[in-house]
């Protein structure tokens, strides 16, 4: 078991009283896998996906419930403890590549810096690591990039930026929070490609969060269905979507008729 | 450096503008200098003569461009009342005004900076309130009360320094320094509640950004994140009020010397406005004038530096 | 808005204003002594029941000196922002609300002078116009028109393109109705604030000015240069310069915090 998730509960302190968004769920990973979040906005989807590294707002908090990752409890770890496994052994990429990279830092420095803070002091050996991951993320002219600054770049080869960025390092888990939603469909298609790729090559697993059915369909194995802080409904990607077994899943995919039916063409076309 | 050059192009122009403005201000004064120079007991001949040897008689863009010959080589004409080159009058007095000024822009930098970063850290509505109002009240504070406060608290009651026992660069330069001290604190003082403000807010909106939870996701201690990512991004809106600020020192030093009695541009500028002795007022100013023009293509320069958005186009 | 917060900024502010304003209202009718009559007997008298602020070096009550000195501060802040405000305004207005090349020509000018330090511009006007309480204010008036402009050009460019203004326009009412019946109550609280700003400028302005000898001059009393002349007998009658000093601190701050106050109530 790679990740084991048991009866998390995560609140938002500034309201009176606090308002629970995420109420007592527990899921589980196994090393490797591709493991899908769907839900709509306020689901407590993404709130689940930043509490596994404890990146929540301040305003909000785990209030109880254990996140083991290797038999680890992430959520009791200190500050200091949680910062060697960040970026080392859990990368994340995030909804916006727009602004997810420091404006002012060059690309290669945002990529390398990984290997930096968990201890990697050769400087040669980082940039060429760093090329590496970069043409690796599917960056053509991975040099010319290293010395970019993010605004030079489109939002794809950003998000290309960030994974690079998020698996030089060989984490044996990557949480991948909307990473398609901010880009057009082509560019979004070949980055679901990429993240495929990546699982299957470095055997990485993914934690994929998304409101889009289609675009987990296409990526996970496996998917939770979560709806007003609980799942609503867990299995194999397949069985959920051909026999939803609760209401809210049933509503979920008929929201979406385009979708379902281009799905099904594009099925009988495979 | 193709941004440099075109910041350049924009200083120059912007130089020969208020250049020219400040050139035409001091030439359409009633009076003219020729008449001030003679006084009141000279005849109309040796008013035309001294006009024709002043070039008063050109028409005013011919005069401009003479003056401004002048200025760039160093020549900025002859006081009246010193009856000697307002340049000379200058030299003694511009390296004093330039330590005032730097020395109350280093204060400003070494109070504002670390407790700009910790205000921030320490987020609360209480400590913005503090502050809001803290600044308000050294906002209505006039420099010169401060000034005298200061010589009366520190000078004649502790007597940490004396008054207007003021030590000239040649005589001990410790002692010069020493001496300004004072001044400096009076002018730094009021600037640095802002300069606080300005800074906290800065990081505070810093830190809501997407690529600081990035930093952090990658593993960066909190120290980390703000000295590897946050500071760089903050420091860009606080360098223009930095820029603001030096400008706003010079003008203030002009009357913080007058309360020290530290005769620096300031006390030589003030005289000459009462004694209407308009070369001398008229090289300060353009000398302040080019300083704040300096300081902005400096501000911009390092803007471009910092921000490869300015710098890099794509 | 937010829950109802209590606006102490406005609350102080307005106290301290209107405290100073009744203070120097007094001042214009009565004062316990003639400002100018000196008593040789009273020199450097410490404050007392008698003399509430004490005497200066010539036995002269400080306190009534600071009454009419301070009359003398506001007059000169208040036309100040009266005359430069009003030119600033209606120059706002008129190129916020049409644009077009005189907008971008005074904007560009403006954004050159608004760089330079107000007192040095304000300085630079006197040597040419010479001291004195009138010149004090129109050199002022002249520094403060940029940033009033700025202002209003900003705030009218922005309601210019509001349905409010575009329905007016359909109804039927001329510009100067527009700009001056629809828009301009709509701006009123920026524009109130900046003036709020700019009087606690110009006291500051008018003090420093004074103080340098250049600024108000004789007979007119002047807090500015009461604190010159207190400053050489600073060991002797630290009171003569306390108090006038206040009393410029009690104009300055009453009106910043009635802008901050301001700003407040119109919801920013």
């Amino acid at each position: 078991m790679l990740l084991e998730v048991k009866d998390l509960n995560i609140e938002f302190y500034d309201t009176q009283p606090p308002q629970k968004v995420v109420k007592g769920i527990s899921f589980s990973m196994e090393p490797g896998e591709i493991l899908g979040i769907v839900g709509e906005s306020g689901s407590g989807k993404t709130q689940t996906a930043l509490s596994i590294l404890q990146l929540l707002k301040s305003n909000s908090g785990i209030s109880s419930g254990e996140i083991l990752f290797k038999g680890k409890n992430l959520a009791g770890l200190s500050a200091r403890q949680l910062q060697t496994i960040r970026g080392k052994e859990i990368s994340m990429i995030f909804q916006e590549p727009m602004t997810s990279l420091n404006p002012v830092l060059t690309i290669g420095r945002q990529v390398e810096e990984a290997l930096k803070i968990h201890g990697e002091t050769d400087r040669e050996k980082r940039r060429s690591l760093a090329l590496e991951a970069l043409s690796e993320a599917g960056l053509g002219d991975p040099e010319g990039i290293y010395g970019k600054y993010p605004h030079q770049l489109s939002g794809g080869m950003r998000q290309r930026v960030m994974i690079a960025a998020a698996l030089i390092t060989e984490p044996e888990l990557l949480i991948a929070d909307e990473p398609t939603t901010a880009l057009d469909v082509t560019v979004q298609a070949q980055i679901l490609e990429l993240l495929k790729e990546i699982n299957r090559r470095h055997k990485t697993a993914v934690l994929f969060i998304s409101h889009d059915l289609a675009v987990i369909r296409r990526l996970c194995g496996r998917v939770l269905v979560m709806n007003q802080g609980i799942i609503e409904e867990e299995g194999e990607v397949s069985r959920v979507f051909e026999h939803p077994q609760q209401e809210y899943t049933r509503k979920l995919l008929a929201a979406i008729p385009d979708r379902r039916t281009s799905l099904r063409k594009r099925r009988r076309v495979d | 450096m193709k941004y440099i050059v075109k910041k350049a192009g924009t200083l120059i122009i912007t130089l020969l503008i208020v250049s020219f403005l400040s050139f035409f201000a001091f030439s359409i004064i009633p009076g003219d200098a020729a008449r001030s120079k003679l006084g009141t007991e000279a005849t109309q001949e040796q008013i035309e003569a001294l006009q024709k040897e002043m070039g008063l008689d050109q028409p005013l863009p011919v005069q401009y461009g003479n003056w401004l010959k002048n200025f760039i080589t160093g020549d900025m004409g002859e006081s009246y009342s010193y009856s000697m080159p307002v340049s000379e009058l200058l030299r003694d007095r511009i390296p004093i005004t330039v330590a005032l000024t730097l020395m109350s822009f280093l204060l400003i930098l070494v109070i504002s900076i670390p407790l700009g970063i910790i205000t921030a850290q320490k987020e609360g509505s209480r400590l913005d309130r503090v502050l809001t109002i803290l600044n308000q009240i050294v906002m209505s504070v006039p420099g010169f009360f401060l000034g005298i406060l200061i010589t009366f608290v520190f000078g004649l009651v502790l007597k940490w320094f004396t008054p207007g026992a003021y030590v000239s660069i040649t005589e001990s330069f410790g002692r010069f320094l020493g001496y300004l001290i004072a001044p400096s604190v009076a002018i730094a003082l009021p600037r640095c509640a802002m300069g606080v403000k300005m800074l906290r807010n800065s990081v505070i909106a810093q830190m809501e950004k997407d690529y600081v939870r990035t930093a952090r996701a990658r593993g960066n201690s909190s120290r980390q994140v703000m000295y590897g990512h946050v500071l760089k991004n903050a420091l860009l809106p606080v360098l223009t009020f930095w820029g603001m600020t030096i400008a706003d020192i010079v003008a203030n030093s002009m009357i913080i010397e007058q309360v020290f009695t530290i005769p620096g541009m300031g006390s030589l500028l003030i005289t000459s406005i009462s004694n209407r002795d308009y070369p001398v007022v008229l090289g300060i100013i353009m000398l302040i004038a080019v300083l704040v023009i300096v300081i902005n293509f400096i501000v911009d320069i390092l803007y471009g530096k910092i921000d490869p958005r300015i710098r890099v186009r794509q | 808005m937010k829950k109802k917060e209590k606006n102490y900024s406005f609350m102080l502010g307005g106290l301290i204003a209107l405290f100073m304003l009744l203070f120097l209202l007094a001042g214009v009718f009565y004062t316990p002594y003639d400002p100018d009559a000196m008593n040789g007997s009273a020199k450097f008298a410490a404050p007392s029941l008698a003399h509430f602020f004490g005497c200066d070096h010539f036995g002269r009550d400080v306190f009534s000196r600071v009454l009419k000195g301070t009359g003398t501060t506001f007059f000169v802040a208040a036309s100040t922002i009266v005359l430069g405000g009003g030119i600033g305004i209606l120059a706002g207005a008129f190129t916020g609300y049409f644009g077009g090349w005189v907008d971008e020509v005074l904007m560009r000018f403006n954004d050159a002078v608004v760089s330079f330090p107000n007192l040095l511009l304000a300085l630079v006007f006197i040597s040419i116009l010479g001291p004195g309480k009138y010149n004090v204010i129109l050199a002022l008036a002249i520094v403060f028109i940029p940033s009033f402009a700025r202002i209003t050009r900003s705030e009218f460019l922005s309601h210019r393109e509001m349905d409010y203004v575009k329905s007016a326009r359909l109804m039927g009412a001329s510009h100067l109705r527009i700009m001056f019946v629809h828009i301009f109550p709509n701006v009123l609280p920026s524009v109130l604030s900046m003036a709020a700003i700019g009087f606690n400028n110009a006291v500051l302005a008018e003090a420093g000015m004074s103080y340098l000898g250049i600024g108000v001059q004789p007979p007119d009393a002047s807090l500015g240069r009461m604190l010159s002349e207190a400053q050489t007998y600073l060991m002797n009658a630290p009171w003569c310069a306390v108090f006038p000093g206040l009393a410029v601190i009690g104009l300055a701050l009453g009106f910043s915090l009635l802008s901050d106050g301001l700003l407040k109530k119109g919801g920013r």
